[in-house]
């Protein structure tokens, strides 16, 4: 009997650890990070969020400059803008195109594509989503950037005169939408597992009823299934958010590694901000003054914090779109 | 993915050099030794990190030097030269693997640290112009290739391209420059080069292994020197600045080649012979800390960029055992007759260390003490 | 409505389905029955009919007519086919993977493998299941639903929402909590609900699938009644277990075992005199 009460006081103990220890390794890494990059924000203030110029300074000089109390190498100037951008303009073109994809994808897994081959798709699916990103960069890089170059990117430029963002001159293919396309080839396969998870769970009965009533099945699908698993769909698309915000490898062979310019249309070369702390980390390492790590650092607190508003601002979608579930009259 | 990539291909190359070269004259041999090696008890192990351009050197040293000293087991790894410079430093590593010299800033941080050249490289200008003919080595000067980089020169037809170029057919398209987005010893090499032929890049942008590019619409950066063929290959009205081992891959993949004008004003392809005369002119000036660029050399025949290639050691090595390792092996490594042999060179499109820089790498290296 | 209606006196006009139920009671009389009969329409009409779902055969070579303004009920035992069967007959079988079926079922008309637009002979046909299956919005919504995306104007389809709840006697009790969730509803009241949602479409043939076997006595009894009403001017084809349910409300019955339809008849006869032995003893056993 002691026994078995030691053992249950055991097991409270250790499953209560397993509980905050993300939410500690979370507040550890942040606090890390945080201390890591306060000297850059020191020296640069908050034109590190507006800044277009990046310039770890003349690393072979030997006299640092001192700037709001902070050294550094002669002409460092950190502005990272066109990271930001590049990061958030990338990850919602692949969500424009990733998430109706995974839906439809989704739904037609489990309503309209017999078991015997749907179980074989979803297999495929979730292979897909294991697949190393260097794989997915290499692919963009050799395959798919000629394509946009060549193909896809030409035929947007007609829509153009309506959008202007489409227009011209499409360049060498590694930019904003080759990211955005790569980007959406990983992130599909994770909306497309999770949706279709929650989707098989929906119960069959209000569908069936709905479809007794002489509704589609795409009108079944739209007011029955999807209202029971928009929150966990969201919560899927999060995830694939989070994942395009963050990814480093595949962006980084594909985006053309933009420096010290804004994206002027949907084909100009981006950088975003995990790729370039992935790039740049090296040769911050041979920073005498040591600034160049802390402001790569700074770069990753705000990918931190870009990241958990987009979460939030998700949360708050669901919230909102939960309300306008509305009734009539 | 380049390390990796560059790894992974480096890899195989060396399974198959190894067995082409040494399989026939020294299976017996090797299994002797590997019996002596098992009975000495101190194994020393080194480790090695940094540089991916001399990355491929150290892996085709690995198995070489097994042969020479069975109880060292040295683990090579391509990291970038930062990260060499920094482990090497810290003591995380014996030996530490860099394309560029430190600057005497970060030295007096890291007080101790030795730069010990052990080769010679070199970097040639590459570029993707439909219509061009890959028999035509496009002539381009330092101070072109600056105001490219800034864009200020912004077609291919441009004159001063033209002027350079008479006969060739230049077409108005918009030149796309490519850099290194990583960290190199390449950007080091080629930002040495556009600061010593052009005013303005001497004054603004100046060197390094990582600078800040002016912004030029379009302009690509690009991983490793693979990521910039690649990126070359796929990019029409591009120029690019590549490492000599990859010369070979970027002529493959039909990129053209640049004669470049040296400091006497001719135009000259990296070889042998104007690689070899351009260190000719620069060793008299190599200083005691080896320290020094080898860029825009004097000298009709000098190519005119050529960098060494350094290994990063800390003087005070953890013990007595583990320095003499590191002496000996660095020894071996820049001795005609052991790592600076014609077979291995070659295979990276490296030189030799010329012989009258022999003395001043040996002193360097006598001062590793444990 | 049918003006088939029988004067019995000057005074008492009855319809005609309350005329056969009164003369099922008092005598069994074949007369009156037959002319009644021949005068009512078939709706449902199955000829050979046989379905398989892959190489499963699950029905075998039915033979049935249904006619208008009665409640048929399918009884048998669990596994019987009794639900494919009824499944068949709005095209519900029809969207599992591998269900295929020879023969012919006509219903309102019109050959259910013929069908092309599914969604309007759906209209026609409504469907009650075993358990109530309210949308997940508000109870409001459950009924106009439907209607809204047929295009009928909303002031229209509230309209008959609520016409449809009285009718199944929800109205008053829910006229005040017509946008609230559906879920905080009695089984028994969330049935009915499912009932008038069913009803708000106009359909003229009505199939329950075991519609009351997840309710009380006293829910059931509510919808039973129902039934019956709706049978005035409607077919009406139920599956259930419940033999008592099937003798309360249904004219005929069929006895189905093993997907064929063993015995098919008026319900007096088919419970009181089976001339099948096999109905005779399922019969007996679930009496008891």
């Amino acid at each position: 009997m002691l026994n078995a009460r030691i053992r249950s006081r055991i097991f409270q103990v250790a499953a209560g650890i397993a509980a905050v220890s993300p939410l500690l390794v979370l507040l550890f890494v942040a606090g890390v990070l945080v201390m890591d990059a306060w000297p850059a924000f020191k020296f640069q203030g908050f034109s590190f969020f507006t800044g277009i110029t990046w310039n770890m300074g003349n690393m072979y000089a030997s006299n640092p400059i001192v700037h709001n109390g902070v050294e550094g190498a002669p002409g460092a100037t950190f502005g990272i803008l066109p990271f930001i951008v590049g990061t958030i303009g990338s990850s919602l073109i692949a969500m424009m195109i990733a998430v109706p994809i995974s839906l439809l994808s989704a739904f037609a897994l489990v309503y309209k594509i017999p078991p015997r081959y749907a179980r074989w798709i979803s297999s495929a699916v979730e292979l897909l989503a294991g697949i190393p990103s260097v794989v997915f960069g290499l692919w963009g890089m050799v395959v798919l950037a000629p394509i946009v170059a060549n193909q896809i990117g030409p035929w947007l430029t007609h829509f153009g005169k309506v959008l202007p963002f489409l227009a011209g001159p499409v360049g060498s293919g590694f930019g904003l939408l080759t990211s955005g396309i790569v980007l959406a080839v990983m992130v599909i396969p994770i909306i497309t597992a999770t949706s279709r998870d929650l989707i098989a769970q929906v119960p069959k009965l209000p569908i069936e009823g709905a479809q007794a009533l002489g509704m589609t099945t795409f009108e079944s699908i739209r007011h029955i299934t999807f209202p029971m698993v928009r929150r966990g769909v969201i919560g899927a698309i999060i995830l694939g958010w989070g994942r395009a915000l963050g990814e480093t490898m595949a962006v980084l062979m594909v985006s053309g590694n933009a420096t010290n310019y804004l994206p002027t249309n949907l084909y100009s070369p981006i950088s975003t901000m995990a790729s370039t702390v992935a790039a740049l980390l090296d040769g911050a390492l041979t920073d005498f003054s040591k600034l160049s790590i802390h402001a790569l650092a700074l770069i990753a607190v705000t990918l931190l914090v870009i990241t958990m508003i987009t979460n939030l601002l998700a949360r708050l979608l669901v919230q909102l779109g939960r309300r306008d579930v509305g009734t009539e009259a | 993915m380049n390390n990796f990539k560059k790894v992974s291909l480096m890899t195989i190359s060396t399974l198959i050099g190894a067995s082409a070269l040494g399989a026939s004259v020294s299976i017996v041999p090797a299994f002797a030794k590997s019996h002596v090696a098992h009975r000495s008890a101190s194994v020393v192990k080194l480790q090695e990190t940094g540089s991916t351009l001399l990355f491929p050197l150290f892996q085709l040293w690995v198995p070489a030097y097994k042969k020479v000293a069975p109880s060292v087991q040295i683990t090579p790894s391509g990291t970038g030269s930062g990260t060499g410079i920094q482990q090497a430093s810290d003591g995380t590593v014996q030996i530490g693997a860099s394309d560029a010299y430190m600057s005497a800033a970060q030295l007096q941080t890291t007080p101790g640290i030795l730069n010990i050249p052990l080769a010679i490289s070199a970097q040639q200008v590459m570029y993707h112009i439909p219509g061009v003919s890959k028999k035509v080595h496009l002539k381009l000067t330092g101070n072109i290739l600056a105001q490219i980089y800034t864009g200020k020169i912004r077609y291919w037809n441009d004159p001063q391209i033209a002027k350079l170029n008479k006969g060739v057919k230049l077409p108005h398209n918009a030149i796309v420059p490519i850099h290194r987005q990583d960290a190199s010893g390449d950007t080091f090499l080629f930002t040495q080069f556009l600061t010593d032929t052009n005013a303005n890049w001497s004054q603004t942008v100046q060197y390094g292994t990582s600078v800040s590019w002016p912004s030029v619409p379009g302009a690509l950066g690009a991983q490793g020197n693979q990521g910039v063929v690649q990126t070359a290959v796929n990019t029409p009205n591009s120029v690019a600045y590549v490492g000599i081992s990859w010369l070979d891959q970027g002529l493959q993949h039909g990129l053209g080649e640049a004669m470049l004008q040296n400091k006497a004003g001719k135009f000259l392809l990296p070889n042998n012979n104007t690689i070899k005369s351009a260190a000719g002119a620069m060793i008299g000036k190599t200083p005691k800390d080896e320290r020094i660029s080898l860029i825009y050399a004097p000298g009709k025949n000098s190519y005119p960029i050529i960098n060494y290639e350094y290994a990063i050691v800390n003087q005070k090595q953890a013990n007595p055992a583990t320095a003499n390792a590191v002496k000996k092996l660095l020894d071996w490594a820049i001795s005609p007759s052991g790592g600076n042999k014609a077979v291995f060179m070659q295979k990276v499109h490296f030189l030799p260390l010329p012989a009258s820089i022999q003395p001043l790498s040996k002193a360097q290296i006598n001062k590793i003490h444990g | 409505m049918t003006n088939d209606t029988v004067a019995l006196d000057d005074s008492v006009h009855l319809t005609e389905s309350e005329l056969l139920e009164l003369e099922a009671v008092l005598t069994g009389g074949i007369h009156l029955k037959k002319t009644a009969e021949s005068a009512k329409e078939t709706v449902i009409r199955v000829e050979n009919l046989s379905a398989y779902f892959g190489h499963k055969q699950v029905l075998q070579n039915l033979q049935l007519e249904i006619k208008d303004q009665e409640i048929t009920a399918l009884i048998g035992p669990s596994g019987c086919g009794k639900t494919t069967f009824l499944r068949t007959l709005n095209r519900m079988s029809h969207t599992v993977p591998g269900f295929r079926h020879e023969g012919v079922v006509s219903v309102l008309g019109r050959d259910v493998s013929e069908v092309r637009d599914v969604e309007s002979f759906r209209r026609a046909v409504g469907m009650l299941f075993q358990r109530p299956n309210p949308f997940p919005m508000s109870i409001i919504d459950n009924l106009t639903l439907a209607l809204k995306l047929f295009g009928v104007s909303k002031k229209e389809r509230i309209e008959i929402a609520k016409d449809k709840l009285n009718e199944v006697g929800l109205y008053e009790d829910l006229k005040d909590r017509l946008h609230q969730s559906p879920f905080a509803l009695s089984g028994g009241q969330q049935q009915r609900l499912c009932l008038a949602r069913a009803l708000a479409v106009q359909p003229k043939v009505l199939l329950l699938d075991e519609p009351a076997s997840a309710l009380d006595p006293k829910s059931t009894k509510l919808l039973e009644d129902l039934f019956v009403r709706l049978a005035e001017h409607m077919t009406i084809v139920i599956v259930t277990h419940n033999l008592a349910q099937a003798k309360r409300i249904a004219k005929r019955t069929a006895f189905m075992e093993a997907g064929e339809i063993v015995e098919f008849e008026l319900t007096d006869k088919l419970f009181y005199h089976p001339q099948d032995p096999r109905t005779r003893v399922y019969v007996e056993e679930q009496i008891g």
